[in-house]
């Protein structure tokens, strides 16, 4: 530091030190007694070594007050909001600049925002659209049962997908529409399983429930439903027919668990970390027609609400879901 | 808990009061070099008359102690005022006024502390540095030593404790007398000051002026005389000061009538007037004793440049023997001759010396400071005794034409003397003689006959006449005139001749040499050390009230930046460029620096010019200029460096919020 | 027409250590001109930082501001104080007049410092002070004269130069019901019969219900506006109580 101060003066202090020099010395040629000329140099030292040191600790203190600055702050392109102009000219140009430039990319993002946020608002409005001719396709009726059968899997599907991707559109804004509810998981888990028994059936599955009736989590329902719907349909499609999916529960001091388990083929533990990864689908040959999304969504929604999320699964025997709810003291109060 | 508090207050306070601080620590390395001078065992050994002299300014310091003092009481009023808004929260919290007046007090003495401190610390190289310029003119060895001598610590203390003592006496008496609200709000108080009574002012303005013209010729008129009348000049400086401050307190409003008139007020030029015009009405009273320290460092700063032009004029008179001796007894004059020969005798002159009742060159020259009041003859030795003198002082020797006479005088009094002479012709010993060419050299004009000059004629001329006395003049080439002195005394005491009773400054009584006896080193010292703390306390003086003057200024100026903020952020939300803001903080401050001297200038100026006359007759032409060209260059060197800070700190404060 | 002032996505930013609050967010609208806009707001809505952002007094983190077509906010420093004085005038709630000037002097200044000809400046004092009913406190120093004649002295001097944009910051805020309605008919007059552009930030309903349009302020964003149109001041005024009432502002109705 102070090594770095005085190079940066390196050009001043020579010059300095040369005209002094240079000074005395020609005070002694012409005769100056030693006596003055000790007085003179001992005058130049102490003026000298104190204005560098004042300037030094001036110098110190401002370079650790703007690295304390910088080190607290988020967004570190603010930084020209809080520091003053200085006063040392060629620092208040770089500051100038460093304002306008910082000036130029805000205005930028704001429009870039702006042009995201209408985007977004079209794909929207647009999903919302979609929906209606799909469910008047799905409504037409023909005399040939198993055809309407197939295109009424085949509506459920799409209506998933668009579902899917009004959700990954809202993901990104959760924290705005995020309503916290007193959501009964029993009945949640009711819900879901209602809307997927058709699937149920066709694969002859066994699903064991033990839910308590009385046990609530405070979460965004509509955000809990959605995860709780896309492991269902995981469950669903990588059980085997006949296979067998429990759903249980169980609450400790401070959270409300949630396991989802299917005896399915499970997934590897080389894949395992990377489920919740976007757009991994693994070497699962049955995961083939994933799209990758489903999982991450889930665990993106789920991070967003404060809501854990766990996988746990051995390959060719089962996989685990857990949906961790924090109950909080907020929470404790309300159930005491 | 209270002490945290003052002592952060105090660090603040010193970062806001900057100036102050360094201003007062250097008046107390003044105090402490000055002391540490009188009290050096080097000047403490010299002649006992010449460090008595020394003793001189001490007396100094006090004048100074007394000024500071002002000062800082200035300035803690000043401090008070500024944070009554602070003061006004700490009683609202309930603390009481009792322990708040504590809380101020231990903060400003923490203050004096380390003012204190650091005018030890600038101080113990300032002794060095007046010892070296003091030394050097007193011919004692300079080394660097730095030494604490402890006589100068406690002066210094004293001191110290004296201009605290002074400034915080009363400060317990604000807070009792305030309430909250009106500390709260007191920083609003002095902006609802009005102009009142106009012609009122208008007569005080035109009575005072009246009254400093006529103090100011009636000063010039004394000093222009012989004697000077005392009282009457104590009198028209007392006057004069009063004079001052009736000026001071009404010239603001004419000023700023003169500027405004008619639509004038619709120009550019309207803002710093009117920013003036508040600060004037907010410091009027302060107005009057800020231009009577102005008056007094120029002047003090001008005595002192008389002094030292004079004291060199004076050294060039001065040059050309060791011993001089008036005695008319031969018989003792060969028995100092015998004791000089120990000191190497280069050259001696023995000068018959005589006198014209007649006077008639003395005519010309009477009731001016040329001649003594009481004389009335004129000197006259002949052409050979001063071709000795001239060999001897190493000039070539003259020669004069028949009936032609020589006119020596000192350089200083040479050009007064050529317009007093009217004539060619005088009557010398009844003799028509005409005036062959005056002479200026260094020839001891006044030591040989008290005068400042005598005429030189033809041995012819003084023929069959009687000398007066005869003066002995010696040069020598060993130079100690202390030993010269012992061994002069010692012979005078044997011979019984030509000893005076002497009482020295501290009480005792002694035996010296005669007045007759001159030994030039000892005269030169005498003079020198006499001099040297002459011009020392008058150079003192002056630093420290231009600094008090300055610092005084630029406080009240530096006050006002933050106080008076938002009138800049008027101007630039009304689109006044920075550039024009700078010159508007510049003009203001120039305004306010400038105006102690407006009046001052004046005054000061006619102030020395009486005093000049005082030297005129052993000081050459030109003098008053030579003088005033380098104390005004002193003064204002000194003073821009307060203004510069002025407007730098100014400038600091108001320009960050700006954009 | 173009509009006389166009803000686009205005952010401010306002920072004290290493903590940082948003003033404003994303902020755009336009005044035509001839336009009498208010801009309502609880306090540390963000619209002080507005008013200072679109006056060049501050400058925007990010953002627009064209003003008579324009970018402010990329005019250099050495431009922006002329460009202050020709194109804007202010009237501010307090201290908004020096008072060491008298109030004619206060009105002349910013055509002086403009350079212009004294004598006219002359003129045209008196002529602005005569309509504004202050022609004969012109020699008085503010301290002097009424909280309402020193606000219309404001006013006058935010006139004199014909600037294209008015910015009033709450300039009822220390006055009387009775000099705040002299006042805000001032500027309505200024308004209708000048054609002069005035924006007028304010949290104070009754001072809001004189403008044509008003934009509403939250947390730095714009919640809503409401245009005047023609309906008379007291639908108006009732209209803006209801919105401040969404909004969960002061109803400090005088």
């Amino acid at each position: 530091m102070l090594k770095k101060y005085l190079l940066d003066r390196a050009c001043v202090l020579l010059f300095f030190m040369f005209t002094n020099s240079f000074a005395i010395l020609f005070l002694k040629l012409v005769g100056t007694p030693l006596n003055i000329l000790y007085l003179l140099s001992l005058i130049i030292l102490i003026v000298g070594i104190t204005f560098l040191s004042i300037g030094f600790i001036r110098y110190h203190l401002k370079y650790k007050k703007l690295r304390d600055i910088v080190e607290g702050l988020d967004r570190r392109y603010l930084i020209t909001e809080i520091l003053d102009r200085p006063a040392n000219s060629e620092a208040a140009f770089y500051y100038d600049l460093l304002k306008s430039a910082n000036r130029d990319m805000v205005t930028e993002l704001a429009e870039n925002r702006a042009e995201y946020l209408d985007y977004r608002e079209f794909i929207e409005e647009w999903i919302h659209e979609m929906k209606t001719p799909l469910t008047t396709i799905s409504m037409l009726n023909t005399d040939d049962v198993e055809y309407q059968k197939k295109l009424k899997r085949q509506f459920i599907k799409l209506s998933d997908l668009l579902d899917m991707s009004l959700y990954y559109i809202r993901s990104n804004t959760l924290e705005k529409d995020y309503q916290v509810q007193k959501i009964n998981l029993a009945g949640l888990v009711h819900q879901t399983i209602l809307k997927e028994k058709d699937r149920l059936l066709v694969k002859n599955i066994v699903l064991n429930v033990d839910c308590d009736e009385d046990t609530f989590v405070y979460a965004d329902e509509k955000w809990i439903a959605f995860i709780l719907h896309q492991i269902m349909l995981n469950a669903i499609q990588y059980v085997d027919s006949r296979g067998e999916i429990s759903i249980s529960e169980c609450e400790d001091v401070d959270t409300v668990r949630l396991m989802i388990r299917d005896n399915g083929c499970g997934i590897s533990a080389a894949d395992l970390p990377r489920v919740f990864e976007k757009g991994f689908t693994g070497r699962n040959k049955k995961r083939d027609k994933a799209s990758g999304i489903g999982l991450y969504l889930c665990k993106k929604s789920a991070d967003k609400m404060g809501i854990g999320l766990d996988i746990k699964s051995r390959e060719g025997e089962y996989t685990e879901v857990t949906i961790c709810f924090p109950k909080g003291r907020f929470h404790r109060e309300v159930l005491d | 808990m209270l002490f945290k508090l003052s002592l952060r207050n105090a660090r603040r306070t010193i970062g806001n009061y900057l100036i102050y601080i360094l201003t007062v620590s250097i008046s107390i390395a003044f105090i402490y070099a000055i002391s540490g001078l009188v009290f050096h065992p080097d000047i403490q050994n010299l002649s006992t008359m010449s460090s008595g002299l020394f003793l001189l300014l001490l007396g100094t310091s006090c004048l100074v102690v007394v000024v500071i003092a002002w000062l800082v009481r200035y300035m803690t009023k000043c401090i008070l005022e500024r944070r009554s808004k602070e003061f006004g929260t700490y009683m609202l919290l309930g603390i009481e006024s009792r322990d708040i007046a504590r809380l101020y007090r231990s903060e400003q003495i923490l203050l004096g502390v380390v003012s204190t401190c650091l005018g030890l610390a600038i101080g113990t190289i300032l002794l060095e540095v007046i010892k070296a310029i003091v030394f050097r003119f007193m011919d004692l060895g300079y080394t660097l030593t730095i030494h604490f001598s402890l006589k100068a610590l406690t002066t210094t203390f004293l001191s110290v404790i004296a201009i605290y003592f002074f400034a915080l006496i009363d400060s317990g008496q604000f807070f009792r007398r305030q309430k909250i609200v009106d500390l709260m709000s007191f920083d609003r108080q002095n902006q609802l000051l009005q102009l009142k009574g106009r012609r009122q002012r208008l007569s005080v303005f035109i009575v005072s002026l009246l009254f400093i013209i006529v103090t100011l010729f009636c000063i010039e008129y004394q000093f222009n005389k012989y004697p000077i009348t005392v009282w009457i000049v104590a009198v028209s400086f007392v006057i004069l000061v009063i004079s001052i401050y009736g000026v001071t307190a009404s010239l603001p409003a004419m000023l700023i009538k003169a500027f405004l008139r008619g639509n004038n007020r619709y120009t550019e030029r309207v803002i710093p007037v009117r920013f003036f015009n508040s600060k004037i009405n907010e410091i009027s009273k302060k107005l009057g004793t800020l231009t009577v320290i102005f008056v007094v460092a120029f002047s003090s700063l001008m005595a002192a440049m008389f002094f030292s032009n004079y004291y060199m004029d004076q050294m060039e008179e001065l040059n050309n023997y060791d011993l001089m001796l008036r005695w008319d007894d031969m018989e003792y004059v060969n028995g100092v001759h015998q004791i000089i020969k120990q000191y190497d005798i280069e050259a001696n002159a023995s000068i018959a010396v005589y006198e014209d009742g007649a006077g008639s060159l003395n005519d010309e020259f009477k009731d001016t400071n040329v001649v003594a009041e009481n004389r009335r003859e004129d000197t006259i030795i002949g052409l050979t005794d001063y071709n000795a003198l001239r060999s001897l002082a190493g000039y070539p020797v003259v020669s004069l034409p028949e009936h032609g006479f020589i006119l020596q005088t000192s350089s200083t009094a040479k050009d007064q003397l050529k317009d007093l002479i009217k004539k060619d012709f005088y009557e010398i010993f009844g003799e028509t003689m005409e005036l062959s060419t005056i002479h200026s050299e260094a020839m001891n004009t006044v030591d040989i006959n008290f005068t400042n000059y005598y005429i030189v004629v033809g041995d012819d001329v003084l023929s069959g006449k009687k000398p007066v006395t005869r003066v002995h003049l010696w040069k020598l080439g060993n130079k100690n005139s202390k030993s010269l002195h012992e061994d002069l005394l010692d012979y005078a005491k044997r011979e019984g001749k030509g000893t005076r009773n002497v009482q020295y400054w501290d009480g005792s009584q002694g035996i010296d040499l005669a007045h007759n006896f001159s030994i030039r080193g000892e005269l030169m010292e005498e003079g020198k050390s006499m001099m040297v703390v002459l011009i020392t306390s008058l150079y003192y003086i002056a630093m420290i009230f231009c600094a008090i003057l300055a610092t005084i200024l630029a406080i009240s100026m530096v006050g006002d930046a933050s106080k008076y903020r938002y009138r800049h952020d008027i101007l630039v939300k009304i689109g006044y460029d920075l550039s024009s803001i700078n010159n508007l903080i510049r003009n203001q401050i120039l305004y306010i620096f400038g105006f102690p001297l407006i009046l001052g200038i004046p005054v000061t100026t006619s102030i020395t010019y009486s005093i000049s006359h005082i030297f005129s007759g052993y000081v050459s032409k030109g003098f008053f200029l030579k003088s005033a060209g380098p104390a005004a260059a002193m003064f204002f060197a000194l003073y821009g460096i307060y203004f510069i800070v002025t407007y730098v700190s100014y400038k600091s404060v108001v320009q960050p919020k700006l954009r | 027409m173009e509009p006389i002032l166009k803000v686009q996505h205005l952010e401010k930013y306002y920072g004290k250590g290493s903590v940082i609050t948003k003033a404003l967010d994303d902020v755009s609208f336009q005044v035509e001109e001839g336009e009498f806009l208010g801009i309502m707001g609880a306090s540390g809505s963000g619209k002080s930082t507005l008013l200072n952002c679109v006056s060049t007094i501050d400058t925007p983190t990010g953002g627009k501001i064209i003003l008579n077509g324009r970018d402010v906010t990329r005019i250099s420093d050495r431009e922006i104080a002329k460009f202050r004085r020709t194109n804007l005038g202010f009237v501010f709630q307090e201290f908004n007049l020096l008072d060491t000037l008298t109030v004619g002097e206060n009105i002349g200044l910013s055509l002086a410092i403009n350079h212009i000809d004294k004598d006219k400046v002359a003129h045209r004092v008196r002529n602005i002070s005569e309509i504004l009913g202050i022609g004969d406190i012109l020699d008085k120093f503010p301290y002097e004269v009424s909280g309402g004649q020193r606000q219309r002295c404001a006013c006058a001097r935010a006139l004199i130069n014909s600037p294209s944009l008015i910015m009033a910051d709450e300039p009822t805020g220390a006055l009387d019901s009775h000099s705040s309605m002299l006042l805000l008919d001032t500027l309505v007059k200024m308004n209708e019969r000048y054609r002069a552009t005035i924006l007028l930030v304010t949290h104070d309903i009754f001072s809001a219900s004189f403008c044509s349009r008003v934009l509403f302020l939250r947390d730095g964003k714009i919640f809503t506006e409401i245009v005047r149109g023609n309906k008379d001041r007291k639908t108006f005024y009732n209209e803006i109580i209801d919105i401040m009432a969404v909004l969960g502002g002061e109803t400090n109705a005088i």
